[in-house]
């Protein structure tokens, strides 16, 4: 019963909020539910978090009641090895899957454009398929595969199952730039006498950069936030901070988590702040030209 | 007209590794799933012999990888069964896995029985070698094992039911988002999209931990409820919880698609629709409604499958009373491949029954990486 109470406390408001969000927008009461609204759900969002930042300076154990401010769990977890080395793990298999990834997709991403319609097609769909299968099945197929052709688990089979997660989303943040590019560069550097590979290099590689930027950035967020995959692909011995973090859930907490979501939390914020400041700097650039 | 130069090489032989790699990575993984899917291990097998296959050779086989006859075990001896002569040799290696050979007429039965029942690693391989030659058959037993088993089919029915629920709450709660987001002015809402994205890019399992400090028995929560003096809530290891926690893992990810579809609504098909005698709610009925629908395709496949599958979640957030699909494959898998090979594509059929109904509305893929780097 109190269980009930407490959700129409909660959720009526809301739900209120959320017909009313929909109304004209010209009423006081649609501007009115339309900030309530966002600010319910920006609490909802950051509530979470805001109590792990907080509780990440507390003194004791509890995530319930503050005791004090200190730096302890900071110091703790910077001395803690298995977390540091699972951050360094997480970081080597990250930028390894991600940069081949880049380099094999991007090539990959060239020949594929310029195939005939039909195995451009069937080849396209398939790369889609880690995106749009579940986790899960990507892992435990992988894992089959590693048994079949013997590879051992370790840093060898968690980057390669990296990289085909990795590939996909490269290749698909570069296939829209070579179909926007004009392709007419490309052989009037061959009529001014470049070789096709160079003016592969020299010419097209250019057009399609920002694609590769965000495809190599795409697949490092994807590789470090990766967990499902890596549980089934890493082995006994390699671990990740993913794997990391769910193995501390299971053994049992301590508020070192929170300091390195907290440190997490900053570093995210601090990347997207400034990409987000370079693209508009840009957009503003391209509208004054 | 000046000819072009002719090209020494075609261009599309860039993709030639990428297709081999696509093959081995891609396509063999899922094959192989289906493939074990649709076999079982011979756990009990024989072997018929002749005059490649006598039972020296069989026990000189297994001699090569390092198993030993055991005359300590009771069985060994002569046995007489069904009036046939059967010899019985125990054959067991440091402590693991035993195999009884019965020799027969003509015919050699090996039956593996395992300690504590369990296999220990470093015996496996050799298990796995005996096993690959002939260990296999085809059969629908994994299959049936699944329908005909009532816990698991809950365990099933249960992970859809949690997974419809959350999407319907995404749904709600991320649609109503996106909406009034994009009717901001443009500075306040390139900032609020990133604000209300970002959790999406920290570690999902930090988020999901997150929410446990919260709910918890010695949780904020419960510490405020009792200084005001109300009781405390248990809300952990609930179905409720592990709801709770997909909606605000999966939120970002149904409100970014629908918000990259509204800001792209052209502004002047609005304006017609108003031109043309619509009120406020007409529009939105009948063009905004229509015209985001590609946006919530998408949100409700990149809620839905992963939410189906999630098993850190349920297993971080849930009890017994919540396990999903997904934790069931990963317990069941390290046990018996051929089961949990199964269930992964009952998996593959249900989302892509899901995405047939939902494909073809999110063509240009706009919306992977949350159109955000």
């Amino acid at each position: 019963m109190t269980d009930l109470i407490y959700l129409a406390v909660i959720a009526v408001p809301v739900l209120v909020a959320l017909i009313l969000v929909f109304g004209n927008p010209d009423k006081n009461r649609t501007k009115i539910s339309r900030i309530f609204f966002l600010v319910a759900i920006f609490v909802f969002t950051y509530l979470p978090i805001a109590v792990l930042i907080i509780f990440s300076f507390n003194e004791g154990r509890s995530t319930g009641v503050w005791e004090g401010f200190s730096f302890k769990w900071y110091k703790e977890l910077f001395a803690d090895e298995r977390i540091m080395r699972s951050v360094i793990t997480t970081i080597i298999v990250a930028f390894s899957s991600a940069i081949i990834s880049t380099v094999f997709g991007t090539f990959a991403s060239i020949g594929i454009f310029y195939m005939k319609k039909i195995p451009k097609n069937i080849i396209l769909n398939v790369t889609n398929l880690p995106i749009l299968n579940a986790d899960i099945i990507t892992g435990v197929s992988l894992l089959l595969l590693y048994n079949i052709i013997g590879i051992p688990l370790g840093y060898v089979s968690l980057i390669l199952a990296h990289i085909s997660f990795n590939l996909p989303y490269v290749i698909l943040s570069i296939m829209p730039k070579l179909k926007q590019m004009d392709n007419n560069l490309y052989e009037a550097a061959l009529d001014l006498g470049s070789t096709p590979m160079n003016a592969l290099i020299k010419v097209v590689i250019p057009q399609i950069m920002p694609g590769i930027v965000s495809g190599f950035l795409l697949a490092l967020t994807m590789s470090m936030d990766d967990f499902v995959i890596s549980l089934f692909t890493s082995g006994a011995v390699v671990s990740t901070l993913s794997l990391e973090i769910y193995s501390m859930t299971k053994r049992g907490i301590t508020p070192e988590i929170n300091a390195l979501s907290t440190i997490i939390f900053l570093i995210v914020l601090t990347v997207l702040i400034i990409a987000n400041l370079k693209k508009s700097k840009t957009e503003e650039d391209t509208r004054k030209a | 007209m000046s000819r072009l130069p002719k090209l020494r090489f075609k261009r599309s032989v860039f993709a030639y590794p990428y297709v081999v790699f696509a093959i081995v990575f891609l396509v063999a993984p899922l094959l192989l799933v289906v493939f074990y899917s649709l076999t079982r291990e011979i756990d009990n097998y024989s072997i018929y012999l002749d005059h490649e296959n006598t039972p020296e050779a069989i026990i000189g086989n297994l001699d090569f990888i390092g198993y030993e006859e055991d005359p300590t075990l009771s069985e060994t001896g002569t046995y007489y069964y069904d009036g046939e002569t059967l010899s019985v040799v125990n054959y067991r290696k440091s402590n693991a896995e035993v195999y009884k050979i019965y020799f027969g007429d003509g015919k050699v039965t090996f039956i593996e029985e395992y300690f504590g029942g369990e296999l220990f690693d470093d015996t496996l391989d050799d298990v796995k070698f005996l096993n690959r030659l002939t260990g296999f058959y085809f059969t629908f037993d994994n299959f049936e094992r699944f329908f005909s088993n009532p816990d698991s089919m809950k365990v099933f029915l249960r992970s859809i039911y949690i997974a419809f629920v959350s999407t319907v709450i995404c749904l709600l709660l991320g649609f109503p988002t996106a909406y009034v987001l994009s009717k901001m002015k443009e500075r306040w809402r390139n900032f609020l999209s990133v604000m209300f994205l970002l959790p999406m890019w920290m570690n999902f399992l930090l988020r999901t931990y997150a929410w446990r400090t919260l709910i918890e028995k010695t949780g904020i929560i419960n510490t405020i409820l009792e200084s005001v003096g109300l009781p405390a809530q248990s809300l952990m290891y609930t179905q409720g919880a592990v709801i709770l926690v997909m909606v605000y893992d999966f939120l970002p990810f149904m409100i970014m698609p629908i918000y990259n579809t509204l800001i792209k609504l052209d502004r002047s098909v609005l304006e017609a629709s108003h031109d043309l005698g619509a009120n406020h709610y007409q529009t939105l009925f009948t063009v905004v409604l229509p015209l985001s629908l590609p946006g919530v395709a998408s949100g409700i496949t990149m809620t839905f499958v992963p939410s189906i599958t999630a098993f850190a979640i349920s297993k971080i957030m849930g009890g017994t009373q919540s396990v999903t699909i997904g934790e069931e494959i990963e317990r069941v898998f390290n046990n018996d491949m051929w089961f949990g090979s199964a269930m992964s594509v009952i998996i593959m059929v249900l989302m892509l029954v899901s995405m047939f109904f939902l494909s073809g509305k999110d063509k240009d893929g706009d919306n992977i990486g949350g159109g955000m780097i």
